[in-house]
């Protein structure tokens, strides 16, 4: 009897261990050169939400609404966060749209998997049955779009506040070589080191994307494995208790990934390094 | 570089779906910018500034009611003083044309009192003369009536302190 049991508790283990999800999402079709990924069938229903959301939104009046109140208290918590990281007001107010937008991006796609259903929704791809809307941000490749999208825009916003040269001569500090070695020659060595500093700085914007798009993605599939793990360890209560986590993990992830962006960006339209 | 496209396509990295997911982010982060911060942005500042201007209006207002207040104070003060005085005016001309009306009366009075006496005078005058006129002629009708009669002793004496009396 004892060992019966013991025998059905792991072949439980083993089943659900088939269906742990894969850490590439599953590839439905190839559009162009675009491929269409569960991941992306997700980013594109969030794409919806988000149209929803923009079509309501834009119907903002000067006397709100019940919902444009909630929509109105996000935003004037987003802009405080953004103010209290940047510190000036006013070049918060330029970064407030864009980080604004991750913010609400990553909240929705971090929560979509929370609610019932979602997960359920199924599709068979040679005859294995994969989750049609894929948590977005369990995919590196969602993650590494975004966060390349992220650091590219930060760029057009920094040469937009600084101007194509002002904005470029903090990686390649020609200028201040020459200035330097005007004034007097330690001067101008200083500024030869600042001129490969600016040159690493270019890989760090590099470095910037690879860690926010892994930061993200590791928590959220690493929570997303460890999810379908318990529910086939515990079928009662832990996985309950799990799966809120998933709210405080995707909420923290958002934030962080926020934070740190603000920061990327208070140093981008800052004139002084 | 060919190493850590290695790695990453450990992680399942696939530059065809990261495309997809790209384009996908950039057309969130448009919306996002323009129809959902871009508006709620302006909303709350046109907001502010409504109720700034509201906030001005109803400070200028209240200063005006206040100015409104003391000049209705000066109003009331002036109407006092002028009701005060109109109120003494009249009194004295009241006096004075009290005065003048008490005279009159008296005046009046005294010209009738004259006229009442010298009626009197002139009735009892007119009275005295048809008296004399007519008394004799009286006195003697009555002393011929009372003659007429007999006239007990007791008669006679009433009739005598009658006429005494």
């Amino acid at each position: 009897m004892h060992e019966a049991e013991v025998i059905q508790h792991e072949s439980t283990i083993l089943h659900v261990y088939e269906e742990i999800p894969t850490i590439s999402s599953p590839i439905l079709g190839d559009v162009g050169i675009l491929t269409v990924a569960t991941s992306t069938i997700t980013v594109m229903f969030i794409t919806f939400l988000i149209v929803i959301l923009c079509i309501k939104a834009s119907k903002s009046k000067l006397i709100p609404g019940k919902f444009q109140h909630v929509l109105e208290i996000f935003y004037e918590a987003v802009s405080k966060f953004i103010t209290s990281t940047v510190g000036s007001e006013k070049q918060a107010k330029i970064i407030v749209p864009y980080v604004g937008s991750i913010m609400v991006y990553l909240l929705v796609a971090n929560l979509l998997p929370m609610l019932p259903g979602v997960a359920s929704l199924y599709v068979t791809i040679d005859g294995k049955h994969v989750t049609l809307l894929r948590g977005a941000t369990t995919d590196f490749n969602t993650t590494f779009g975004m966060a390349l999208a992220v650091v590219i825009t930060m760029q057009i916003v920094g040469i937009k506040e600084q101007g194509v040269f002002g904005y470029l001569s903090h990686f390649i500090q020609i200028k201040q070589v020459i200035k330097g070695f005007r004034k007097s020659i330690g001067n101008g060595f200083e500024a030869v080191i600042g001129f490969f500093v600016g040159l690493i700085e270019i890989v760090s914007e590099i470095a910037k994307m690879l860690s926010l798009s892994l930061r993200l993605f590791g928590n959220l599939f690493a929570h997303e494995v460890l999810t379908v793990i318990l529910l086939g360890a515990f079928s009662i209560g832990i996985p309950a208790l799990w799966m809120g986590m998933g709210v405080l993990v995707g909420v923290v992830q958002s934030i962080v990934f926020v934070a740190l962006v603000t920061v990327y960006y208070s140093m981008v339209l800052k004139k002084e390094h | 570089m060919q190493q850590i496209v290695d790695i990453l396509s450990s992680l399942g990295f696939n530059w065809h779906v990261a495309l997809a997911n790209f384009i996908n982010f950039l057309i969130i982060l448009f919306l996002l910018n323009k129809f959902f911060f871009g508006k709620l942005g302006k909303v709350i500042k046109d907001r502010h500034e409504v109720i700034e201007r509201g906030l001005s209006q109803a400070s200028d207002a209240e200063k005006a009611l206040m100015h409104a207040e003391e000049e209705k104070k000066t109003i009331v003060n002036s109407a006092h003083k002028d009701a005060h005085d109109i109120v003494v005016k009249a009194e004295a001309h009241a006096i004075v044309r009290a005065e003048g009306i008490f005279k009159d009366a008296e005046e009046e009075a005294q010209i009738r009192l004259g006229k009442l006496a010298e009626k009197e005078r002139k009735v009892e005058a007119k009275v005295e003369k048809e008296w004399g006129e007519k008394a004799p002629e009286l006195i003697a009708k009555l002393y011929a009536k009372t003659l007429a009669k007999e006239m007990t002793e007791a008669e006679n004496n009433a009739l005598i302190a009658r006429m005494n009396a």
